[in-house]
């Protein structure tokens, strides 16, 4: 306890450690976006017409769309004409072909950020993607993993090599008319990841996407496409980062995720975007989509969320169980302090007979911090003996925040089962009372008590990673205790 | 709904003004109903609170009250012992089917023009259609408590007969206890015949310090009837109100309540039941904040939905920033029993305090197997054994009703809905 505690406490007194910006030459577009943004970025990917033409209706779409407001989130209207839609460090005509090529500043901010794409990729057995504002400038272990027959590239890159699989797959689970966010992301992403594990075949090791914004003025718009095909299983993380600046950054992903029979895709992310100052100025605007089909028989999908950063964040990871006996699963830690508003939950749609989904979330509110669990459980008239399981508990820390829990349940079969539980209160005194009895200071106290409520979530993490997201949560939490 | 709607709504209500009693809702105020409806627009399913209503039957209604109706005989319940009944026939006060106005037993009762206003405060989405209510009532009810209102207990019923298409029940109520008071209130809404009726009902409770409502409700409209209700209640310091609420008829029914628990240590037991069948649609929402300090909100909620039918229930509970020490508990539960049927829950807090203890619970499914599997190895036959199930789900709320005389009727009136064989042979006789 000793050990932990006192990393805890050094923790507490630290802030946002990764808002620094990396001075480095980048190509930017003026800010706006039209038709003519979006063939340019397109051009300058070098895509196919079936993609530049899928963008291009994504944007027309877009245009008829009005910007979502039920959120539980308060916000200054966001131009969307002065954002830059594509920002790039500069770099030689081809993209770097090895870790040598790149950009050593590059390097030496993920570094900086503790992302393994060196030795210490190595030691850790992970596979890292890196994208730099809008482009992915390092891919490590890519022979290793092409030799298990796994495809893991930057999409632009995918979109090279294997068209005919993006074509089949791109928009198949978030559609470019899904929503506001998602159509904007569909007109404009610029890079992201792409991930094929093919037929049976276990991905030899965790696959790894590290996200940074670094440029001012500009939106990050990545995607993100994993298919795990019949009997397969992959693992992957992302993490995120972002200078601190004064003005608020459009972040506006769509990750999608296709499970075919019996393969499992385990998705895990550590969000830390800059979460803004005390007093609420800046902070990244984190709107995302992120959806899983479980198309085939029993598959299933994992996603893990720690997410500690951003201003506002408007996340809904949701699994569509479609294969029969599929599994769905979300397990999540959000937390708020300071002004950081989250509206996050996830939905699970059951389609087919014998579905099961599991829900944990826990939810953490401090400062003037507004945290709200938003989460649809869906059980459609074929889902015969589909089962969910909720549970959503929220923990208060300071008599200015806030947390709110917003379920849905629709249960149109009489087979299902469904629950959902959920309680919100401040930390036990009993249990504060228990620990200082002890000897243990009140901010070690807490920070134990916290990290206990967590627990349920961190367990399903990569254990590095849960390691690295007790310690993020004390970050976010700093000021809060006591 | 459609502006077209309410453009129609306006011109019809323009049509119709001039013989609307004045004493009841006063000309101003019914424009200023109608222009805030003009505003706000009517409810949809595209409104967040209104997601589970079935409001279609309002698109073929005439918007006018309905004439007084020319019923000679009623068919109304068995009498509650220590009650005094007042009936109101589409809206209007039947007089000679009820009870003396004015006081008895230390509570008022009257036919006042100050029975007004159920209009939402701003903001107030779920509550929109009480400025129908306010624009188009004919009568309206004002029952006043007085500490010394101790032993009589009111019964309201009210009973729908005309078709939609000719003009709608508004039923207008105003209930307010002085600090201190003690009252029993029963509400029943009944329908006669097989007219579509439409019905609007809006309600508006004030508790004083330290007073007690015991408030139970009926709906139990005949089976093509579209029954809306809005109901407003606020609580001062140490009120507190006990609800009971029981939903089994009409096709489409709707009913809204927004509770304020202003004083502190004020308290509020929600108990409801709702059982549908068929093709009916039964959506009830519940919007309570509590303001006062120490503040406590149980909120039961027991649905039952067959055949083709789909219940919902929406419990808000808001806990506003300072009200310190609250305590609500929400359990939402709801039984599937029919092959196409559907069930919506959503139990939603929100909070902006830390020193609270706030919980809820909701579960959907069908009866439990393992229950099943023990009456049957009893030798229970399998109808018995489900019906026997189903009501002991219920009896979860009925059992909480503290007036034994209505709960027995209640209890026929859901066995006999639910065709129970075991509950009509042993449990009533």
């Amino acid at each position: 306890m000793t050990e932990t505690s006192t990393d805890l406490e050094s923790l507490v007194s630290r802030t946002y450690q990764h808002g620094f910006v990396t001075d480095i030459e980048s190509v930017s577009f003026p800010p706006g976006i039209d038709e003519d943004v979006v063939r340019r970025l397109s051009r300058i990917k070098r895509e196919p017409s079936f993609l530049t033409e899928w963008r291009l209706k994504a944007l027309r779409h877009w245009l008829t769309m009005r910007e979502p407001h039920w959120g539980h989130a308060r916000y200054e209207p966001i131009d969307y004409q002065a954002i830059s839609y594509y920002s790039a460090p500069k770099i030689n005509a081809d993209a770097p072909k090895s870790l040598e090529e790149v950009d050593p500043k590059l390097l030496a901010t993920y570094e900086k950020l503790g992302v393994p794409l060196h030795e210490r990729a190595r030691l850790a057995g992970v596979a890292v993607d890196a994208i730099f504002d809008s482009v992915s400038v390092a891919t490590t272990f890519r022979e290793r993993l092409a030799r298990a027959g796994v495809v893991f590239c930057p999409f632009s890159e995918g979109v090279q090599t294997h068209p005919e699989i993006i074509e089949q797959y791109l928009g198949s689970v978030v559609p470019h008319t899904d929503n506001f966010y998602a159509a904007l992301n569909s007109a404009v992403f610029s890079d992201g990841s792409f991930v094929y594990v093919p037929k049976g075949t276990r991905c030899p090791m965790e696959l790894s996407s590290y996200f940074r914004i670094n440029a001012a003025k500009s939106g990050q718009f990545e995607r993100t496409l994993i298919i795990a095909d019949a009997g397969s299983h992959v693992s992957y993380l992302e993490g995120c980062s972002a200078p601190k600046r004064d003005e608020n950054q459009l972040h506006a992903a769509v990750v999608e995720l296709v499970a075919l029979d019996d393969a499992h895709i385990k998705y895990s992310t550590v969000q830390n975007w800059y979460p803004g100052d005390e007093q609420g100025r800046g902070g990244i605007f984190n709107f995302v989509t992120k959806r899983g089909d479980c198309r085939g028989r029993n598959s299933r999908i994992s996603w893990t969320q720690v997410e500690t950063g951003a201003a506002i964040t408007w996340k809904y990871p949701s699994c569509v169980l479609r294969g029969e006996g599929s599994i769905g699963e979300f397990y999540s830690v959000a937390t708020v302090n300071n002004h950081q508003q989250a509206d996050t939950g996830t939905k699970m749609i059951h389609i087919a007979p014998n579905t099961r989904s599991t829900i944990i979330s826990k939810g953490i509110s401090a400062g003037q911090g507004q945290g709200t669990y938003r989460g649809l459980v869906k059980i459609l008239p074929g889902a015969h003996g589909a089962r969910n399981f909720t549970q959503c508990d929220s923990l208060l820390m300071g008599a200015r925040c806030g947390a709110h829990t917003f379920p849905y349940v629709e249960v149109k079969n009489p087979t299902a089962t469904v629950e959902h539980e959920a309680s919100t209160s401040r930390i036990s005194e009993d249990q504060l009372f228990y620990c200082l009895q002890r000897g243990i200071s009140q901010e070690d106290a807490v920070n134990m008590i916290v990290s206990g409520f967590c627990k349920a979530v961190f367990k399903e993490l990569p254990m590095e990673f849960a390691v690295e997201a007790n310690n993020l949560l004390a970050v976010s939490l700093e000021g809060a205790v006591g | 709904m459609s502006a077209t709607l309410t453009s129609r709504i306006a011109a019809e209500h323009a049509a119709v003004a001039h013989g609307l009693p004045s004493g009841i809702v006063s000309p101003p105020q019914r424009r200023q109903a109608i222009e805030q409806l003009l505003e706000r627009g009517l409810p949809s399913p595209r409104d967040d609170a209104w997601k589970y209503a079935n409001l279609r039957s309002l698109e073929r209604a005439s918007f006018a009250a309905a004439p007084r109706p020319t019923v000679p005989e009623l068919a109304l319940p068995p009498p509650i012992e220590g009650f005094d009944r007042y009936v109101l026939v589409d809206g209007h006060l039947h007089e000679t089917a009820s009870a003396r106005l004015g006081r008895t037993g230390g509570v008022d009762v009257t036919r006042d023009a100050a029975a007004a206003p159920a209009n939402p405060g701003p903001g107030s989405q779920a509550l929109r259609l009480a400025l129908l209510n306010e624009a188009f009532a004919v009568d309206a009810l004002r029952i006043e408590a007085t500490p010394e209102a101790h032993a009589r207990g009111i019964e309201i019923v009210a009973v729908a007969t005309a078709d939609a298409s000719v003009g709608a029940s508004y039923p207008r109520l105003r209930i307010e206890l002085a600090p201190g008071a003690r009252l029993q209130l029963v509400e029943r809404h009944l329908g006669t015949g097989a007219a579509a009726s439409l019905v609007n009902a809006a309600v508006d409770i004030t508790v004083g310090a330290g007073a007690a409502l015991e408030h139970a409700r009926l709906q139990d409209c005949s089976p093509r009837t579209t029954w809306l209700d809005s109901l407003r209640a606020c609580l001062a310091a140490d009120a507190r109100y006990h609800l009971t609420s029981v939903a089994i008829g009409s096709q489409s029914a709707r009913s809204s309540l927004e509770v304020l628990l202003e004083g502190a240590d004020a308290q509020l037991a929600l108990d409801a039941v709702s059982v549908a069948d068929g093709s009916q649609v039964h959506d009830a929402y519940a919007l309570v904040r509590h303001r006062g300090r120490a503040s406590r909100t149980r909120h039961v909620f027991r649905g039952i939905s067959a055949g083709r039918a789909r219940v919902a229930c929406n419990s808000h509970a808001v806990v506003e920033a300072g009200a310190v020490g609250v305590d609500t508990r929400q359990s939402l539960r709801g039984l599937l029993a029919g092959r196409e049927a559907e069930i919506d829950l959503r139990p939603q807090l929100e909070i902006y305090t830390d020193d609270v203890r706030c919980s809820h619970g909701a579960t959907a499914g069908k009866l439990d197997e393992t229950m099943l599997f023990y009456l049957l190895s009893r030798g229970l036959d399998p109808a018995v054994a489900r019906a026997l199930l189903e009501w002991a789900f219920l009896e979860d709320v009925i059992a909480r009703l503290p007036i034994p005389s209505l709960r027995a009727q209640l209890e026929r009136r859901l066995a006999d809905h639910r065709h129970d064989p075991l509950l009509d042979r042993e449990l009533l006789q």
